[in-house]
């Protein structure tokens, strides 16, 4: 079995904004680094865009909480998201060092997606959160994620704020190398937090390789196997999120990022995206 | 020369005697039925018992051991089979006002039961919650309203950006907020390139981004009210869900409990309750701690469940007929009741569990009886009494409630409207102390039941107290006594009325030495007691008791306390008076002593002094310097001051009994004539020189005699006594012996005179027709003495000669 190796991920990335989704990102990647004996780097983009519209003349928002307009100006706008930035770090800081990981901090001006996928290049990990809804642009997955996850290159995690690490794990197993390698992740997810994993087959059913037996044997982790007809990822997402399940991981190899999509709306928890190269 | 009749063993006896014919044992007799010897207090007990109106309390008087208790309590036992059991008492949660816990009475003995229902109840609503809000069904309209409601703004949202989009607009998150801005190659224009644009392009992209935001705007501002929707919509649906998940099961025990409109509405409370926080109820563990008292709008969930529980204060499941409560300790908590409290996180928290009922709760419809001293003793407990009696509600407050000393908000639980008769018991000290000091008190206890210490010894009255006898021997398992005991038994009980012609009725006291005697007898080995037995248990308590009488006994016969008992001595004389230590109480001679000199016709009691003297005491001295001077001296000044002490005393004299053994020695004092010392003297006076009753006369002969006794009895000796005491004497087998063989005698007197003839062997003298007392009389003696010292002293007080010269000049 092809698999991934936890011992190869050495640096996680994780996107910080100082919301609530991202803030849970931090926390996943933090316990993950303990887990795996990587560092954290804490990524806060500058988004240009916001940064020319804020310098328009004429730049009005309305107001999230309220729905009041009001004007703008790049001054204030930068001053915000600094307080964001600074916000964010600390954050980073007191995580890291309740934890004792070693972490880092960069925050960089730029396009978010060009920005998270030129820093993500470096990365073995990148966790970021998953956008809320109903008050933010909607998305079932965010923007950005879905971008990043479009990339299909290494692993990605998108966490929703409300999933904690230590939960039930689901994996779709598909026979390919990403596939061996989702399965391999996930088992080592559930092993080191002591979860139950579910393995879902899609489409032609397929048998669990003895060694995967054997070494979640091995591990003591409780397998459960599953089955269903489609080879739909949003399905696989649904029965996953049936099973009481937090966390998915699905190769991103094979779907295409509106299916991909379409699982993440399908499923609140965590999604592990593992892509095509990577450790 | 003395015409007083000495007593004769006839005189002593008991009168009527006991027939021991009719009887071998106790096993013979009859058991006692009613009550005896107390007619007057039956009479007040049978008032109060019929009496159901208010203020028809009773207050049982007597000394202690009179059975006030016993025989209240079976009259209330025979009055309560007749009378229904009253209704459980609980207390329930109120959903309205969770500080103020509901009241819920139900048919005697159901109280238990309801609570098991309730408990039942409970688990199966949870169950049945547990599986409505887990449904497929349940999940599947819930996800519907949440998507319809989450995603209306998300579609709104999206199609605005979609449209946006189109029109080469941005949909931006700010920090704060949402925004459009222009786009160009994807992404947003910069202010420069912007004004690159034409003119009308730059308006028409203004004109659109306002228009978007205003959209933005409204899509936003309809969020609350969205909210507010999908809320009530999701209310509605657990309302509906759970309501037909509990529905049936609270009809179900609605229905069992039809016929009490008290607990269907109650019933209905929690149906409405149930449904209204059926998920906190639902995911509830079992309580184990009371609801805070933060407000009843936040259920926790440890506080959910616990609030359907029923506290069950009184559960008559046992009682047969009207309770009948008596409260070994009525302090305020345990008569009125107390809410507890735990500690939880350094505060004290309380709720309706916690509410513990009092004793007139258990009372309720029935009886409570309490002794007055515990009672008043215990601070505030009257007081409450008073309250509940008054208001006829029974409040639980704390004290710090009910005397306004704390604001802290704590529970009111809903009063009881109380029905009970309170039977107090006590003495008639504070019976009448209440009666003088409580304007309240004749209100509320109306019938005064006032029991006698002892009842006449009549042929009835001496059958009936060997049936009495009979009865507590068999209620207390005690062996079965024969005549003989009966006999010792029914003398002991003269000598504790204090009176042969009386019976006493301190029961206690009789079972006491039933109780002593038993145990002789079975320290001896025989089955039934005898004289011999009951003898020894009086042997037996009064040897545990006399140590101080050994002692002055023996002082007294190793001479240092000084007590004469042959010769006679001018000025000084035998008194007798009693010392009183807890139950037992011994006559112990002293000797009183008088000087007389000149002066000018005052007595002086050195007792009263020196402060020895009580007031009664002082009372008596002082009668006898009248009786002096108005008997020798009506036309002359009572020229002498004399002085009277009772030697060798060094603790108070209290009382008037000495006061005949004072004027014996006076008289004796002032006429010089020696007084016999082999008697002793006991009795009061009064200005006209009659002898009066006095206290404590057995044990006053019986002290004598034991003293004339250790020297050796030589027919000499004997005592004084008033006449009106006569029948006062209940005197030990050996007194009555030594009496009937005349080793001992009592010489009952009703004047003065009497005495004095006794005590001197002279003729007291009576005044002729021309107003003078025979010569050589002591009385004689007494005046001449007397005119004697008054021309002394006028002599002394007259004029000098040379004076009266000069008055002549």
């Amino acid at each position: 079995m092809t698999t991934v190796s936890p011992e190869k991920i050495r640096r996680i990335t994780v996107a910080l904004d100082a919301s609530a989704s991202s803030l849970a990102a931090l926390e996943a990647a933090i316990e993950l680094a303990v887990q795996w004996g990587a560092e954290v780097e804490g990524l806060f983009v500058e988004d240009v865009d916001l940064l020319r519209w804020a310098s328009l003349p004429f730049a009005t928002e309305v107001g999230h909480h309220s729905g009041e307009f009001r004007k703008q100006n790049r001054p204030e706008v930068e001053r915000q998201l600094q307080a964001l930035a600074e916000r964010a770090h600390a954050h980073l800081r007191h995580a890291a060092e309740r934890r004792r990981v070693r972490a880092s901090f960069r925050k960089v001006q730029g396009n978010v997606v060009r920005a998270l996928r030129a820093a993500f290049a470096e990365a073995d990990l990148v966790t970021l959160g998953r956008g809320e809804r109903p008050r933010t642009i909607p998305s079932g997955l965010g923007s950005t994620a879905r971008a990043l996850a479009a990339g299909r290159r290494g692993l990605v995690f998108v966490i929703s704020h409300r999933v904690r690490l230590a939960s039930p794990v689901a994996v779709l197993f598909e026979d390919s190398a990403a596939g061996h390698r989702a399965l391999g992740l996930a088992m080592d997810v559930a092993h080191r937090n002591a979860q139950p994993l579910a393995i879902v087959t899609a489409g032609q059913k397929r048998e669990i390789p003895p060694e995967v037996r054997s070494r979640a044997e091995h591990d003591s982790v409780e397998v459960r196997t599953y089955h269903v007809r489609r080879e739909d990822p949003s399905r696989v997402a649904a029965v996953a999120h049936e099973m009481g399940a937090g966390i998915l991981v699905l190769s991103a190899e094979h779907f295409s990022s509106e299916a991909i999509e379409e699982a993440a709306t399908a499923f609140p928890g965590a999604l592990l995206l593992v892509g095509h190269s990577g450790p | 020369m003395t015409t007083t009749k000495e007593l004769a063993l006839e005189d002593l006896e008991f009168h009527p005697a006991l027939d021991t014919s009719q009887f071998q044992t106790t096993d013979d007799i009859e058991s006692l039925t009613g009550a005896i010897g107390q007619p007057r207090a039956v009479a007040a007990i049978e008032l109060g018992v019929g009496m159901v109106e208010d203020g028809y309390n009773i207050f049982a008087f007597g000394l202690s051991g009179t059975g006030k208790e016993s025989l209240i309590r079976e009259y209330l036992e025979e009055s309560a089979k007749s009378r229904p059991s009253p209704p459980d008492l609980c207390y329930i949660h109120n959903f309205d006002d969770i500080h103020r816990p509901r009241l819920l009475e139900l048919p005697s003995g159901t109280g238990s039961a309801f609570r098991r229902t309730m408990e039942q109840l409970v688990e199966e609503l949870q169950t049945a919650l547990v599986g409505a809000l887990d449904s497929e069904e349940y999940h599947t309209r819930q996800q519907v309203i949440n998507d319809e409601f989450k995603e209306r703004p998300d579609r709104d949202l999206r199609a605005i950006a979609d449209r946006a989009k189109a029109e080469g607009l941005a949909l931006l998150r700010t920090p704060v907020g949402l925004a459009f801005a222009p786009l160009r190659e994807g992404e947003v224009i910069s202010g420069e390139d912007f004004e690159q644009l034409p003119k009308e392009e730059q308006e028409r992209l203004k004109e659109r981004m306002n228009a978007y935001q205003d959209e933005v705007q409204r899509t936003l501002r309809q969020l609350p009210k969205l909210n507010r929707e999908r809320g009530e919509r999701l209310r509605d649906l657990m309302r509906e869900v759970t309501g037909l998940a509990v529905g049936h099961l609270i009809e179900e025990v609605k229905k069992k409990y039809e016929n009490l409109p008290n607990v269907v509405e109650y019933l209905e409370a929690v149906q409405a309750d149930v449904i209204e926080h059926a998920k906190d109820f639902a995911e509830s563990e079992q309580p184990s701690l009371p609801a805070l008292l933060e407000g009843s709008a936040r259920p926790d969930s440890a506080s959910t469940l616990r609030r359907f529980k029923v506290n069950v204060l009184v559960d008559h499941a046992e009682t047969v007929g009207a309770p009948i409560v008596h409260e070994d300790n009525p302090t305020y908590d345990n008569l009125i009741g107390r809410i507890e409290h735990l500690a939880q996180l350094g505060a004290l928290v309380t709720d309706f569990t916690l509410i513990k009922g009092g004793a007139l709760h258990r009372a309720h419809g029935g009886y409570l009886m309490l002794e007055a001293h515990k009672l008043l003793r215990n601070q505030y407990s009257w007081e409450g009494l008073k309250r509940a009696l008054q208001s006829r509600r029974l409040r639980i407050e704390s004290l710090g409630q009910a005397l306004s000393l704390v604001s802290s908000v704590t529970l009111e639980p809903e009063p009881l409207p109380l029905k009970v008769q309170v039977i107090l018991t006590g003495d008639p000290q504070l019976y009448y102390l209440l009666c003088q000091l409580d304007p309240d008190f004749e209100e509320l206890f109306k019938v005064g039941a006032d029991f006698e210490d002892r009842m006449d010894r009549t042929e009835e009255n001496l059958e009936r107290y060997t049936q009495l006898i009979a009865k507590l021997v068999r209620e207390k398992g005690f062996p079965p006594l024969d005549g003989s005991a009966m006999g010792r038994m029914i003398e002991h009980s003269a000598r504790l009325a204090g009176d042969r012609r009386k019976l006493t009725l301190q029961i206690a006291t009789m079972v006491d030495l039933l109780r002593e005697a038993s145990y002789v007898a079975r320290q001896d080995g025989v089955e039934v007691v005898t004289a011999t037995q009951v003898d020894r248990a009086i042997e037996g308590r009064i040897y545990r008791s006399d140590r101080m009488r050994d002692r002055f006994h023996e002082e007294i016969h190793r001479g240092r306390i000084m007590i004469d008992t042959d010769g006679a001595m001018i000025g000084q004389v035998n008194g007798v008076s009693v010392i009183s230590l807890g139950k037992f109480a011994f006559g112990h001679p002293s000797r009183i002593t008088a000087r007389v000199r000149l002066g000018q016709g005052n007595v002086v009691d050195i007792e009263r002094e020196v402060e020895l003297g009580g007031r009664i005491h002082s009372k008596g001295v002082l009668i006898l310097g009248a009786y002096l001077g108005a008997r020798y001296a009506p036309e002359n000044p009572l020229s002498l001051s004399a002085s009277l002490v009772f030697e060798q005393t060094y603790a108070g004299v209290e009382g008037d009994s000495a006061s005949l053994a004072e004027l014996i020695a006076l008289i004796s004092a002032i006429s010089e004539v020696p007084i016999r010392q082999s008697y002793a003297v006991t009795g009061s006076v009064n200005q006209h020189g009659q002898v009066q009753a006095v206290g404590g006369v057995t044990e006053k002969v019986e002290g004598f005699f034991d003293i004339c006794r250790g020297r050796g009895l030589t027919g000499n000796e004997g005592v004084v006594i008033p006449a009106t005491n006569v029948e006062n004497l209940v005197l030990r087998r050996e007194v009555r012996e030594a009496v009937a063989q005349g080793d001992f005698h009592i010489y009952p007197v009703e004047r003065v005179d009497q005495a004095i003839e006794l005590l001197t062997e002279r003729s007291a003298g009576e005044r002729d027709a021309e107003g003078q007392y025979q010569e050589g009389t002591v009385n004689a003696l007494v005046e001449s003495r007397l005119m004697s010292l008054a021309q002394v002293r006028r002599d002394f007080h007259a004029p000098s000669p040379a004076s009266e010269s000069g008055d002549a000049s």
